[in-house]
């Protein structure tokens, strides 16, 4: 759970919130958005990449929680339940990205399209920083290896939270996550290592 | 999948337990191949973990509360307008029995037909078996 915001003010337990939120108070749903926003940030944007596309499914992740607020039981933390509703409406969003470019672009072009996330158009290398070269490159990764590398890699969750989250066996989520790091090693290449 | 570069994984990610780590490190010491693939793998894990952590911008809260008011408004402006017009045709329909049984009442005692009050509002008609038969044998 996340401290609080203000030293001396009492942090509310996820439950607490989830209770009140359950019975109608707006301001504790909104403690909740604020508490797993930045999680929500870290699996969509790594899914989707940063954009107007990202912050609307990271709205709709948190639309589909309030109404499906009832049904939550506590079996998984609040986190990896939101995180799972994120990575899903991610996975649906790409899909109609390349569902969308398919029918609309030219092979060539879908090919740049589909490895780079949507950004302004700044095209100087050297001006990147390392976080646009790492959704750059997570970018061109297929949906099912960008799932892993997000959930496994950026956000932590152990090969088995993961394996749940995604409804898939544990070995697939390993075989994934190595083709996924032998890819980004290509990808990622000078700009390997803490320092570059 | 290469069983190495399982337990490689396995390793920086801290999944893997002490046994599996002393094996690892011990085999990176011989093999030179795997050592590099080590520091490769590392790499990429250190990059990926080094990226400044993304977020939604400013107000993404508030964002959210907007369109969730904005949400539970529209449908409950729908419902409200659902309500309004089943309210008006159930009181038009109410009306309208009332008159018709009205005029089936009005219609049936100026006929002075035989009926009860309930049959000739709801416009029965006349008829009996007795007088089914006499009008078959006419």
């Amino acid at each position: 759970m996340a401290p609080s915001r203000w030293p001396g003010v009492p942090t509310q337990s996820d439950e607490e919130l989830l209770r009140s939120a359950r019975q109608g108070d707006d301001q504790a749903f909104r403690v909740l958005v604020e508490r797993y926003e930045g999680q929500v940030a870290a699996t969509v944007i790594g899914m989707l990449g940063p954009g107007d596309d990202a912050a609307d499914v990271g709205q709709e992740t948190f639309i589909r929680f309030y109404r499906a607020m009832g049904n939550y039981r506590g079996d998984a933390k609040l986190g990896t339940y939101i995180t799972r509703i994120a990575i899903n409406l991610s996975l649906k969003a790409l899909k109609r990205r390349q569902t969308w470019v398919r029918r609309f672009v030219s092979r060539d072009d879908a090919e740049t399209l589909l490895a780079e996330p949507a950004r302004d158009g700044v095209r100087d290398v050297e001006a990147r920083t390392r976080a646009e070269l790492v959704h750059r490159a997570i970018g061109a990764l297929k949906p099912d290896q960008r799932a892993v590398v997000v959930l496994r890699m950026l956000e932590g969750y152990s090969t088995r939270e993961t394996a749940e989250m995604l409804d898939v066996p544990q070995g697939t989520v390993m075989s994934r996550l190595s083709r996924a790091l032998e890819k980004l090693e290509g990808l990622l290449g000078p700009q390997l290592g803490p320092e570059a | 999948m290469n069983e190495h570069r399982e337990s490689i994984i396995r390793v920086l990610t801290g999944e893997a337990d002490e046994l599996e780590r002393e094996r690892l490190l011990s085999r990176l010491e011989g093999d030179a191949n795997l050592r590099a693939e080590f520091d490769r793998m590392q790499a990429v894990g250190q990059t990926l973990s080094g990226a400044e952590e993304p977020t939604f911008g400013p107000f993404f809260a508030a964002r959210v509360m907007h369109r969730l008011n904005r949400e539970r408004a529209s449908s409950g402006s729908m419902y409200e307008s659902l309500r309004w017009v089943f309210a008006r045709v159930a009181v038009a329909g109410l009306v309208a029995s009332v008159g018709l049984g009205v005029y089936n009442t009005v219609i049936a005692s100026n006929a002075e037909i035989g009926n009860s009050a309930i049959e000739s509002a709801l416009g029965v008609p006349a008829e009996n078996l007795e007088t089914v038969y006499l009008l078959a044998s006419e």
